[in-house]
């Protein structure tokens, strides 16, 4: 394989793993709002277990599919999901917020997901 | 694979961290005890991180660089905490809900009919408990006034939506009566998370409904 793609690669599992670790700091955080935080606590990084490396490989692949989905997506899907992640917004927020019907973002959600899922069988198989 | 799994967009509701803390828990649980629900998240997260990728960059000057690099080196690698070792008797609760258990919460018997742990997940508003019913037995009727979210832990109940065992995901919404009733075998234990008092509609409702919506029952 050449240079360019298998650095893509080693890359690629990063992304949601930093998104992962973002998004539990930033719940602990919620949790604790009562409370001060110590700086010290919030970089503490847990060491990688056996499991890890396989979910890391899962999540690289995965990672790789949806980044190549999102190009073929409608942008009314994308407008949803982007949403939830940037905004913190329920599904029911969001439907509240853009004036949809519920059962009009539940089906863009399911829709988008279908396809992620679609592909990604394709590289499994 | 449960039979009953969480909606996706609630999946997506809780891998973006949208819920607010009592709704998270049962989503936690859920996907602690479902693997396909816990591809869903896993696959959702490469989509957080995918999204984070199309944003523009954000501009950090070479000091805020340096620093934040610097205080990267710094940080600590710890190994993992051991999953939280249930307290006796509450086996089946799976790690998300061991860390509300404390080895001092009883049971309560209410109404007669069935057994309730509260839990306390402060700055939410929402009922989260735990129900335990005997086999054959069943919560009274009632309905509900906003949603709420079942998971089932131990054992499994039929109501008139289906049959839940361990690991299934239940929404309940709206005005349509429901009455679960604990199916044969283990006593049947579930986690609850209500929006809204329920509204018992059986023949006590109306003199029993004033003490649950003010919290006495």
């Amino acid at each position: 394989m050449e240079k360019g793609r298998q650095f893509d690669r080693s890359r690629a599992s990063a992304a949601p793993w930093i998104y992962t670790i973002g998004s539990n700091k930033r719940i602990d955080l919620l949790r604790r709002t009562a409370r001060p935080i110590d700086p010290k606590d919030w970089l503490v990084i847990h060491g990688p277990e056996e499991e890890d490396a396989y979910k890391s490989v899962l999540a690289g692949q995965t990672y790789i599919c949806v980044r190549e989905l999102f190009k073929g997506l409608p942008n009314n899907q994308l407008v949803v999901i982007r949403k939830a992640f940037f905004e913190n917004k329920t599904h029911t927020v969001i439907s509240d917020k853009m004036k949809l019907p519920l059962g009009i973002v539940k089906s863009r959600i399911r829709l988008a997901l279908r396809r992620l899922r679609q592909a990604l069988e394709k590289v499994e198989t | 694979m449960s039979r009953h799994p969480a909606p996706e967009e609630l999946l997506l509701d809780y891998a973006a961290g949208a819920l607010s803390d009592g709704p998270a828990l049962a989503l936690a649980v859920h996907v602690a005890l479902d693997p396909a629900s816990r591809r869903t998240v896993d696959q959702l997260y490469a989509v957080g991180g995918a999204l984070i990728e199309g944003e523009p960059e954000a501009l950090l000057d070479d000091a805020a660089f340096e620093q934040a690099f610097a205080r990267v080196g710094k940080a600590m690698v710890e190994p993992r905490a051991a999953a939280a070792s249930g307290h006796p008797g509450f086996g089946w609760a799976p790690p998300p809900l061991a860390c509300h258990l404390r080895p001092d919460s009883n049971w309560r018997r209410i109404l007669g009919k069935f057994e309730e742990i509260r839990l306390d997940v402060p700055g939410d508003a929402h009922r989260v408990s735990l129900l335990r019913l005997e086999p054959g037995r069943g919560l009274p009727e009632h309905k509900h006034t906003g949603y709420e979210y079942t998971v089932c832990l131990q054992g499994g109940y039929t109501d008139e939506t289906g049959s839940y065992s361990v690991g299934d995901f239940a929404v309940g919404l709206g005005s349509e009566r429901h009455e679960p009733i604990a199916d044969p075998g283990e006593p049947c234990i579930a986690l609850v998370v209500a929006e809204k008092p329920i509204v018992l509609t059986g023949p006590w409702g109306r003199w029993l409904n004033p003490l649950v919506s003010r919290g006495i029952i």
